[in-house]
């Protein structure tokens, strides 16, 4: 969910980032191109380089969104570092005169880069940008002793273009809380549709579950009742054992405790018990959250082995950080155990004695 | 020489089966001193025994158990933890502070005697039990175990038995206890410095276990 939320987040950052660079290069080459050439005159020779540079920038700022979402960090400096060098070159080449100066295309075409190439980090940066940019171009007018009417006439416009400029850099703000809700709905309704599948498959599976109670225990008990069953024969023992655990097994799931896979393995090891079964218990690792019918594949094999083999048994649970694994030491049963379908499921038997595992992968 | 152990343990059937399980062990080992507080292996006979079997509980509420360990381990002294509690982070706690071995109650029978042994040799030992709560781990500061470290301890936990883990692995006993042993001087390599650590891994370079360059 984090991925898909930051993905929302990218594709909304580098749409806006194109709309940006497209304000800069049109203002470079439409419009001050446009007036360049309706008015007759070329780019002055000394701005040239400069025009080229920065008409390098837009290039590479394009290619970089081009063939990724996001610009790499290292080009985003370079880009920033050559802005600053071109707004240090024209300041450099202009003449002292203030308004002029101000007026010059350089001042917004180097600060639409700048927002461009800086959309997405902290406003700090975007700030201290813009600072080092005006600085650059209106320090040696101040420090040439321009009188104070003809500073607040170049106030006027390069505190219009600048404050303007950084306006826009703070809709990234906008854009990320924009981008933060719509992952927040998201993961909602992603959260909902889990929850509701989940509950139609524990549903099913319970009825599934008390199906299979009709099948296999019912008859145990028609049995008795006809007395076509003996009490005292131990196949029938045995599989009286095998139900009572899946019984006890069932009614237990709608108990609300901590771990519950512990607490259903305990309600098999009460069952075991009584049915002559001494059984060690080791259980390692917190608990994860098991969900109901992984739960019981996890537990159906061990149950079967465990009421049936009546001898000692060492049972352990292990939760480790991606896999929980349930497993059984104890004599082999004469029966072979019913195989989970949806766990992993490992089982060896030597010298008489049986071994086996059923683990579920948590991660 | 037979090996000299002090136990103590609150539960006098405890302190019998235990002498019952060293009368019949071999190399020989002699319980010099049994009590059922920690101040028996501080005191002439029980304080020159080359190991101290403690069980947890003996010290009630006076002292936490990892005081009394402490102590116990920084006087140079063997100790192994034959305790009742089954929680790992008791077990992991007293791996850190530098004890020879921990086993739970259920282990006694299969694994005091080895690990007793193993202990007054400053050799490593890492019964079941343990083995489950190291694979367990979720501390941040663990050593790095291998996939095949964790399958070992896993199935070790699981079986109690190195010939079914072998078995099961296509590998000898014999490498299985290699796994384990590694993984115990791993253990003996981080955290708080205990004398039996460095004893512990001075054994194991001397037996060509590890080199230094391993740890």
């Amino acid at each position: 969910m984090v991925d898909q939320a930051s993905l929302v987040e990218r594709r909304l950052l580098a749409t806006a980032r194109i709309g940006l660079l497209t304000v800069a290069v049109a203002m470079q080459f439409g419009f001050y191109g446009a007036f360049r050439l309706s008015a007759g005159t070329a780019i002055p020779a000394a701005e040239m380089p400069v025009y080229a540079t920065l008409g390098v920038v837009a290039v590479g700022c394009a290619a970089g969104l081009l063939f990724r979402t996001r610009l790499l960090a290292p080009l985003r400096w370079v880009g920033v570092t050559v802005l600053l060098g071109c707004s240090a070159a024209m300041s450099s080449i202009l003449t002292l005169d203030p308004v002029p100066r101000a007026e010059n295309w350089s001042l917004g075409v180097i600060g639409w880069y700048g927002v461009a190439l800086l959309f997405d980090v902290r406003l700090g940066w975007v700030a201290a940008f813009f600072g080092v940019h005006t600085t650059l171009l209106v320090w040696p007018v101040v420090a040439s002793g321009a009188p104070l009417s003809q500073l607040s006439a170049m106030a006027i416009t390069v505190v219009a273009v600048v404050v303007f400029q950084f306006g826009v850099a703070l809709s990234a703000l906008l854009v990320r809380a924009l981008a933060t809700a719509a992952e927040r709905t998201a993961r909602e309704e992603e959260r909902l549709r889990i929850s509701e599948e989940a509950a139609v498959a524990t549903a099913g599976h319970r009825a599934r579950r008390y199906a299979d109670l009709r099948v296999t225990t019912l008859p145990l008990l028609a049995g008795f009742a006809a007395g076509e069953l003996d009490p005292r024969d131990p196949t029938v023992r045995r599989l009286c054992a095998v139900e009572a655990a899946r019984m006890r097994r069932l009614f237990g799931e709608s108990e609300d405790v901590e771990d519950r896979l512990a607490h259903d393995l305990g309600a098999i090891i009460d069952v075991a018990e009584r049915h002559g079964a001494s059984v060690h218990l080791s259980v390692r690792g917190s608990p994860v959250e098991v969900p109901a019918p992984v739960r019981r594949d996890l537990l159906a094999p061990i149950s079967e082995a465990l009421v049936t083999a009546g001898s000692d048994a060492r049972v352990t649970v292990l939760h480790s950080p991606d896999t929980v694994r349930v497993s059984i030491r104890c004599a082999a049963p004469e029966l072979p155990v019913t195989r989970p379908d949806t766990v992993e499921f490992t089982e060896s038997v030597s010298n008489g004695q049986l071994w086996m595992e059923t683990a579920w992968r948590s991660r | 020489m037979a090996i000299t152990v002090t136990v103590v343990d609150d539960h006098p059937a405890i302190l019998a089966g235990i002498r019952a399980w060293y009368a019949l062990a071999d190399p020989p080992v002699e319980v010099v001193a049994a009590g059922a507080s920690v101040g028996v292996a501080w005191t002439p006979p029980g304080d020159k025994a080359d190991v101290v079997v403690l069980d947890l509980n003996v010290e009630h509420e006076a002292v936490s158990y990892r005081t009394t360990v402490r102590r116990l381990v920084d006087a140079g002294r063997r100790v192994i933890v034959y305790t009742m509690q089954e929680d790992e982070d008791v077990a992991l706690s007293c791996l850190d502070i530098g004890v020879s071995a921990f086993l739970t109650k259920a282990e006694g029978n299969d694994h005091l005697v080895a690990a007793t042994v193993a202990a007054a040799e400053n050799r490593p030992y890492l019964a079941p039990a343990l083995a489950g709560a190291i694979v367990a781990n979720r501390q941040a500061q663990q050593p790095k175990l291998s996939d095949r470290e964790r399958e070992v301890l896993t199935q070790w936990f699981q079986c109690e038995s190195k010939q079914l883990v072998a078995d099961r692995m296509s590998i000898t006993p014999r490498t299985v206890g290699t796994y384990l042993d590694r993984v115990r001087l791993k253990y003996a390599n981080v955290g708080r410095p205990a004398p039996t650590k460095a004893a512990l891994l001075a054994r194991a370079i001397q037996d060509g276990y590890v080199d230094i360059d391993e740890l």
